[in-house]
């Protein structure tokens, strides 16, 4: 490995180093500087403790704060500090105090305090020794402020034992005017017990794991730190950030683990990391085994049970496999808890489930055990399975992303335009936008441009007409280009623009009039967000992240329903799930016909398995709001996403009625149409209603058709026939990189009756197999879990589905991880018990808990009641609007 | 002023205890003091601010004596504090001088020193020491000694209890020789547990019975309001609005200075942006964090060491008023007779004897910081923030 960054030593790195590598920690480093700032200066004094488990970084923070301390002249003057290092082995408290003049002897240099702490060594008396090695520090201090700063300060505590301690605490109060900043693993009793010592003493900071996005920040800078920009550019991109995703779920946030990484980032082994990944394996076995020889022994049993039980397990069962009293276990299950060993995994009646913190841990101690073979195959699936961006693009509940958020206010501006014809057409076409009527509205407002063609509220409406009518993406530009002639200083309208390019998956052509539109106000929230969703899709997932944060730092609290919508959208890609949620019910309660946001809403909560809560919402606001033809597309979708397909047809087939009604083309249900046709058994109308969706300018989308007309194939048994279509799509789909298509694939496999299904997973098997892209085939597999494990799909027919797979794909090792985790799910949606997920490790696990768990639950959740109380807000809201309109 | 939980906090920034302190001043006019206080109460600041700001015609010697574990290193602990005092007052080095003679000491390394043999001596050296210390000041003397508790322990378990019997009642005795002697004991733990094992023992002596207990309230809701305000300001946290915020602050943790410290805390380390509603949620948070940053499980596990077996009891009683309060001893002891299932024969003793027993538990627990007393004698928590711990770590809120 390249020795680039002092790993396991930041307390040797240059300042240089350290600053550059810093991330994630900044507000922290800034409120420590200031507790220690305001100790040297004033009579208040600061104590922090940093808490966290090793590899977590705190050594690299402290040793920032040291330079940062010694680059201030001002408190350099004030200050004297002293850094005990990690393991400065100190017996008592009179070592303590040597040790800490013997730092400043160090640092400071002056000739005399050497000679007085020999001196004081001479003394024959433990107890002269400790009383003039006090008197020393004061003396040598003078009016200065000791800044002390103690890595591992729980070994210290422990080793000075109750009455060490005390002497301390008692020099601190009596004399010494100190300053600390110190750092643990855990809380050691000393700190943590109101009757001990130093409760209350410090204030304590967790120091936190690294999320994703901080650990590709990380990699990053070491990359320029090494000069290597093009493999900076590569952690960039999309398949970069989809590694750093993988080892995130391995390493647990721990930036020791990602620095070890950073030589896997290489761009030669950026297509394979599970090899270089098994190497690192093995070089980190040392590492762990060190962590291991730190704990007694039963502490080590209890670690290698786990690892071999894999998932998580109750202290009955632990006790039982080490052959050790309950009481004992329970009692060193806490201790390896606050060691940052073991973390609770959930809890089941009065059972708590406990497993490794870090899955790495476990990984590297299974390979030492010959279980190399399913790591590897394991991260394997990792690295495939957050390669694939969003599967639910192309037909989920997706609607544009990129709002054109100044509409309304456009709108509103309009209603004051002098001409009393003009503003008559305007407002008539207006009223027939809102009635989904964008065909006649159009036509009005043709008459209005003719009129006069330099009002540019009229070109605004007509684009958002042309948006309803789902027009092309060219006749959108034509209008917005006629607008940006007439006001280029309007951000908006390059925002438009942005949309408009967006919308036809013309991303990168989108980044001019973007550029445009962040030249007028590179300030502006929403314009930053639009940024944001932009460079997704361009598969800068980094710089995405890095703009929607600044996006929401820069956004002022949400005043109406689309400041709120942005809001929320920007959350959700930010993965603050509960705050996204709560944006989303403010936009709506102001604004309940805000149709973006119930999509954008339904969206967050299917992903989150709510398809229940969806179907519930989108039942009664059908009811609500009758005239949306949208509203029966989401309904459509949510009772399609639970299996209920009869009832789905009738919804879609809704929506055309009212689309064709308002001369409008509803492409999105026309698909859901051909989908549930085909799960029906109705295969030719299915393959007519596939071959009547229009063609689009989206690539993804076309692929999409094509996947779905293949899959519609295989079920008619026209297996030859979509053989070879399947080859020829599946080989545009990897060489050309496309990402949409996603439930198209998917519904590939989640239909059929299991004799027709084995014949049909033969076929994917070959398909993907010649490939080599199983691993992506495994990803589907795990992805279709979501449809098979609806309740509305009997158990008999989910594990039916479960057992074809898995005889067929049994002998075939890289479908093994998917597998493993079809059980599971399959076994929890029939038995409906936890410990079934519970069996599973960490990092599997959190592949299916976060929306398995809330598509069956049964009983209402705080979710359930929140968005009761929004429908029941809406409702008011509604029959208020209804009355104002009828008076 | 930054947030600085637990932190030492400057004498002249100590908030809200001038008038405390103006009153412990007027007591020890007359008496010395035993200030009690549960822990992170502010009892430090209090007699550090006592120590920097002495009022006219007193010296004071101030001292953390957690350390100590034998009398004779408590007693080489004053001479040192003396010294420390008296430094620069040249007039008084003569019979400091004749002191350190008398006694046997010597300065090692610049530090004073007893010799080990001199631990016999120890009484004599005591009073020897606090009586030259009375007769040589012209001001008043107030000698503060805090965590003298832990002290004691510490002798006691080292000694035996005897010792720390002579101990106190030495210091007892030269109080009542020297007029211009007054003595401040304070700890993080009850002085009274310390007495009432003593008695247990056997030992009829009453130590500090000649001294007022004086508790250290919480901050007043005002004060309280205007720490929290300071220290949002300090932390340049964008409250909105300000008064609001540090109310509710105040007014949520019962004004005790330490938590108003740890929620600014807390808040600072959210973001920039506080507002009344997400002050609420912090201190929730905090009172139900798993990892328990204030240690409140201690107000449930300390209750076997401090009331043995009658801990079931006390539990009892805690949830009855955490839920229903106040109420007075009579109805306590009538729920009582009804609700609790006794364990043990000292818990059914208390509920089927006469409420004496309960009289007296309900006094301990007074002393312990848990309940207080309304001005109709009826029962209820000391402080809001702990009943609602209570409540939410019993499940019945």
């Amino acid at each position: 490995m390249k020795a680039c960054h002092l790993t396991f030593s930041p307390s040797e790195s240059s300042q240089e180093t350290l600053e550059q590598l810093f991330v994630a920690r900044g507000d922290l480093a800034d409120g420590i500087m200031k507790g220690i700032a305001e100790s040297a200066k004033s009579g208040n004094k600061h104590q922090r403790l940093l808490i966290g488990p090793r590899g977590i970084g705190k050594t690299h923070l402290v040793a920032l704060i040291y330079h940062r301390v010694r680059d201030n002249p001002e408190l350099g003057e004030r200050l004297r500090i002293a850094w005990l290092r990690e393991d400065p082995y100190v017996a008592s408290y009179a070592d303590l105090l040597l040790e800490i003049l013997r730092k400043l002897a160090r640092e400071y240099a002056p000739s005399s305090l050497e000679a007085e702490i020999e001196k004081v060594l001479d003394l024959a008396d433990a107890g002269q020794k400790e009383a003039a090695l006090e008197r020393l520090l004061v003396d040598f201090l003078g009016d200065n402020t000791l800044l002390v700063l103690i890595e591992n300060l729980d070994d210290l505590l422990t080793d000075l034992k109750e009455h060490g301690q005390q002497k301390l605490r008692a020099f601190i109060q009596n004399q010494l005017p100190v300053t600390m900043l110190a750092t643990a693993t855990s809380l050691v009793d000393a700190v943590s017990e109101r009757s001990k010592t130093f409760y209350g003493f410090f204030r304590i900071n967790p120091v936190e794991p690294l999320r994703v996005e901080e650990a590709a920040t990380l990699l990053t800078r070491l990359a320029e730190r090494n000069q290597d920009h093009d493999l900076a550019a590569a952690i960039q991109s999309q398949m970069g950030f989809a590694r750093v995703r993988a080892i995130h779920y391995l390493a647990g946030g721990n930036p020791r683990i990602y620095v070890l990484f950073y030589d896997f980032l290489s761009r030669e082994s950026l297509d394979d990391l599970a090899k270089p990944f098994m190497k690192l394996m093995d070089e980190l076995t040392p590492y762990y085994q060190g962590r291991m020889s730190r704990l007694s022994p039963l502490q080590r049993r209890i670690i290698d049970v786990l690892r071999q039980l894999r998932g998580a397990s109750t202290v009955t069962e632990i006790s039982r496999q080490t052959m050790s009293s309950p009481q004992s276990i329970s009692s060193q299950i806490g201790k390896l808890r606050e060691l940052g060993y073991l973390s609770q995994a959930g809890a089941l009646g009065r059972e708590n489930y406990y497993e490794l913190r870090e899955p790495l841990m476990r990984l590297c101690l299974d390979v030492k055990e010959q279980q190399g073979r399913s790591v590897e195959l394991f991260v394997q699936f990792l690295r495939v399975w957050y390669s694939q961006p969003e599967l639910d693009e192309m037909v989920g509940f997706s609607s544009p992303e990129v709002e054109n958020e100044h509409l309304h206010e456009a709108l509103q501006r309009a209603r004051s335009e002098q001409d009393p014809l003009q503003s008559s057409l305007w407002s008539e076409s207006h009223e027939k936008y809102k009635a989904g009527e964008y065909g006649a509205a159009l036509e009005t407002l043709e008459i209005a441009i003719a009129r006069n063609p330099d009002i540019k509220e009229n070109w605004l409406l007509k684009d958002q007409c042309i948006v309803g009518l789902a027009g092309a993406s060219e006749e959108r530009m034509a209008c917005l280009s006629r607008i940006a002639e007439m006001d280029p200083s309007d951000s908006s309208v390059w925002n438009r623009m942005v949309h408009a390019l967006y919308e036809s998956g013309r991303y990168t052509e989108a980044l001019g009039p973007m550029q445009k539109a962040l030249d007028i106000d590179p300030d502006d929230a929403t314009t930053l967000g639009n940024y944001g969703f932009l460079l997704k899709r361009l598969s800068r997932d980094l710089e995405a992240i890095r703009t929607f944060e600044k996006a929401i730092e820069l956004m002022p609290p949400p005043t109406d329903a689309l400041g709120w919508l942005d809001c929320g959208r920007i959350l959700v890609r930010l993965d603050r799930q509960d705050e996204a949620l709560s944006a989303h019910r403010n936009a709506l309660e102001l604004e309940p016909r805000l149709i973006q946001a119930w999509s954008s809403l339904f969206g967050l909560l299917s992903e989150r398995g709510w398809y229940g809560l969806v179907n519930r919402l989108a039942i009664r606001l059908v009811d609500l709001i009758p005239d949306r033809a949208i509203l029966h597309q989401y309904l459509g979708v949510s009772l399609y996403n639970m299996g209920q397909c009869e009832e789905a047809l009738a919804a879609f087939e809704s929506v055309l009625r009212l689309g064709q009604q308002a001369g409008r083309k509803d492409q999105i249900a026309s698909v859901y149409r051909a989908l549930t046709l085909r799960n029906l058994g109705r295969t030719s109308e299915a393959l007519e209603a596939v071959d009547h969706c229009l063609p689009t300018e989206s690539r993804n989308f076309q692929l999409g058709l094509r996947l779905i007309r293949a899959s519609i194939q295989l079920y008619q048994g026209n297996l030859r026939t979509a053989e070879s279509e399947l080859d020829d799509l599946l080989e545009e789909y990897r060489t050309q990189g496309l990402t949409g298509g996603g439930r198209a694939i998917e519904s590939l496999i989640i239909v059929s009756s299991p004799t027709a299904r084995r014949g049909i997973i033969s076929v994917y098997l070959s398909a993907f197999g010649r490939i080599d892209c199983l691993g992506v085939l495994g990803q589907i597999l795990v992805r279709s879990l979501r449809y098979m494990c609806q309740p509305a799909v009997s158990s008999q027919s989910a594990r039916e589905w479960y057992e074809v797979w898995r005889d067929a794909a049994d002998s075939v090792e890289e479908m093994a991880p998917a597998l493993k985790l079809a059980e599971a799910a399959i076994q929890y949606r029939v038995e409906r018990n936890p410990r079934a997920l519970l069996r599973l490790p960490q990092e599997e696990r959190g592949l299916l808990e976060p929306w398995l768990v809330n598509m069956l639950r049964e009983e209402p959740s705080d979710i359930d009641h929140e968005m009761d109380a929004l429908l029941r807000t809406v409702e008011r809201r509604l029959a208020d609007k209804e009355q104002q309109k009828a008076s | 002023m930054k947030a600085n939980p637990g932190g030492k906090v400057a004498p002249d920034e100590v908030m809200g205890r001038d008038g405390f302190i103006e009153r412990l001043w007027s007591r020890l006019d007359r008496l010395g003091i035993v200030l009690v206080a549960e822990r992170r109460m502010g009892k430090t600041s209090v007699i550090n601010k006592m120590k920097s700001e002495p009022q006219r015609d007193w010296a004071v010697f101030l001292s953390d004596v957690e350390a100590v574990s034998h009398p004779i290193e408590f007693v080489e602990r004053l001479i040192q504090d003396i010294e420390k005092h008296l430094s620069a007052k040249a007039k008084a080095v003569d019979w400091l001088k004749r002191l350190r003679e008398a006694v046997g000491g010597l300065e090692v390394a610049g530090v004073f020193k007893l010799p080990q043999a001199s631990a016999a001596h120890w009484k004599t050296h005591l009073e020897r020491a606090l009586g030259d210390l009375a007769q040589n000041q012209r001001s008043r003397v107030l000698l503060i000694w805090d965590e003298l508790p832990w002290m004691l322990q510490k002798i006691a378990r080292k000694e035996g209890q005897s010792t720390i019997i002579d101990l106190l009642d030495v210091l007892r005795s030269q109080r009542q020789k020297h007029d211009n002697l007054r003595m401040l004991y304070t700890g993080s733990i009850g002085l009274h547990h310390i007495v009432s094992e003593l008695h247990e023992e056997g030992y009829a002596s009453s130590p500090v019975n000649d001294m007022l207990t004086v508790e250290l309230p919480p901050l007043d809701h005002v004060d309280a309001a205007e720490l929290a305000k300071a220290l949002l300001r300090g932390e340049q946290l964008q409250a909105e609005p300000l008064d609001e915020c540090a109310e509710t602050i105040a007014r949520l943790v019962d004004g005790v200075p330490f938590y108003v410290h740890h929620v600014v805390a807390a808040l600072a380390d959210r973001g920039k942006s506080v507002r009344p509603e997400t002050a609420t949620d912090a201190v929730a948070q905090l009172l139900t964090d798993p990892q328990d940053p204030w240690n409140m499980v201690h107000y449930r596990s300390r209750l076997p060491q401090y009331y043995g077996e009658r801990a079931q009891a006390v539990r009892w009683l805690l949830g009855r008023l955490a839920e229903t309060s106040p109420l007075g001893l009579a109805d306590l002891h009538a729920e009582l007779k009804v609700g609790l299932v006794p364990e043990n024969a000292a818990c059914r003793a208390i509920v089927e004897g006469d409420p004496e027993r309960l009289r007296l538990i309900l006094s301990n627990l007074q002393r312990d910081h848990y309940v207080r007393r309304d001005s109709k004698g009826a029962f209820a928590f000391r402080f809001e923030l702990i009943r609602r711990w209570w409540l939410l770590d019993s499940g019945l809120s």
